[in-house]
């Protein structure tokens, strides 16, 4: 008895670290972490004031419907083009019964030293034109201090690398009430369009 | 005193240049603390009886070591965090100590369990950063990760072919372990 304790004293105690560290063994990458650390859902979106493509100033919890909202930034050199060229197959995907009464996708850029109002204008110019429930926004008036703490509330790392300067970071979907509250999360590296339509509509449907 | 030095400019000097791309991490700054490790065991640890009760439990620690420190959220913390840096550089010399051991004190079938497990890992670890499109670490690059995988496989590989060399020549000569 006493030659398996010390084993399995240590193998209990390894275990142990390893599932807390983990968050119960889902939180590996600190992408995860972040959106963990958030607060489990449904919760309380925080809510700052936006500037859309149109120098419209809004906050999210005023508009009374879903919202599917994600974070990128102009510069990124790939993967935030590639959310965003699936968003808008997305977007098309849905009837415009659901869209933009029902729903609306809000873009917002968290690069507040390079992006700028008419940057996201031009860059929206470059969908398709009837993309009418679909904003793209800045932070307004918020400091770089605050913001950062905006975006962890929101479960969103955003880092810059120390090499290249690329902004390295979560491309999470956040799906708000209209009540602002996080009812889903989705991952598209993981999540297919179909599984986001498909989860989406349930939600809108409940309106 | 030159294990202290190596250890000294990896922790203070050269950390942050090894912290600069994803293969010096795991691929220089890892595994020179590890040897290091080993060899200020060599120095230190007195040989004891073969103690397989032991020996499991310090097998046990070493690849709790190795798992721990290769996730992507330990890796990130430690480049982005000084203090955690250094407790990364503690805990790894630490369990290249508890490596010393493992080879010098433990019974055969251990040490090639040992091996054998290293190796799958490193595998395993390997194949996902070579093969998952997206990144894992947010410090370094996606190009960075899969070059990582790439050594990591080829050091898998080599540790494999170690074992069963190791193994086969027990096998062959069993009188000699």
């Amino acid at each position: 008895m006493q030659r398996i304790i010390f084993p399995v004293t240590t193998f209990v105690i390894c275990f142990l670290i390893i599932f807390t560290w983990t968050a119960g063994f889902t939180a590996f990458t600190v992408f995860s972490d972040t959106l963990y650390k958030a607060g489990s859902l449904p919760r309380e979106f925080p809510d700052i004031a936006l500037i859309n493509q149109d120098s419209i100033i809004f906050k999210l919890s005023s508009k009374k419907k879903y919202k599917l909202v994600n974070y990128v930034y102009l510069n990124c050199p790939l993967v935030c083009h590639k959310v965003n060229n699936r968003l808008e197959e997305i977007y098309h995907s849905i009837d415009t019964t659901t869209i933009p009464s029902k729903l609306e996708l809000v873009t917002i850029s968290f690069d507040l030293t390079y992006d700028n109002i008419q940057k996201l204008k031009n860059y929206r110019a470059r969908f398709t034109d009837d993309i009418h429930g679909w904003s793209f926004a800045l932070p307004f008036k918020t400091s770089s201090a605050d913001f950062d703490r905006y975006l962890l509330d929101v479960g969103i790392w955003a880092k810059p690398s120390n090499l290249t300067g690329i902004i390295n970071h979560s491309v999470y979907l956040f799906l708000l009430s209209p009540d602002n509250q996080v009812v889903d999360v989705f991952d598209p590296a993981r999540d297919e369009d179909a599984y986001i339509i498909s989860k989406t509509l349930e939600w809108t449907r409940k309106v | 005193m030159v294990i202290i030095a190596i250890v000294v400019t990896i922790a203070f000097p050269l950390n942050h240049w090894l912290t600069l791309t994803m293969l010096r991490h795991q691929l220089i700054e890892i595994p020179v603390l590890l040897f290091t490790g080993v060899i200020f065991g060599k120095i230190i640890w007195k040989p004891d009886a073969k103690n397989v009760s032991f020996s499991v439990s310090l097998i046990i620690f070493f690849m709790f070591s190795l798992i721990f420190w290769m996730l992507p959220k330990s890796i990130d913390l430690a480049v982005l965090n000084p203090l955690f840096n250094k407790l990364m550089n503690i805990h790894i010399f630490i369990a290249g100590i508890c490596a010393f051991s493992i080879i010098k004190d433990s019974v055969f079938e251990l040490k090639v369990y040992f091996t054998g497990m290293i190796s799958a890992m490193l595998m395993a670890v390997g194949i996902t950063l070579r093969v998952f499109n997206l990144l894992l670490c947010s410090s370094f690059s996606i190009e960075q990760q899969r070059e990582t995988g790439i050594y990591l496989i080829t050091i898998a590989i080599i540790m494999f072919i170690y074992t069963t060399f190791i193994l086969m020549s027990n096998i062959i000569n069993p009188e000699k372990n």
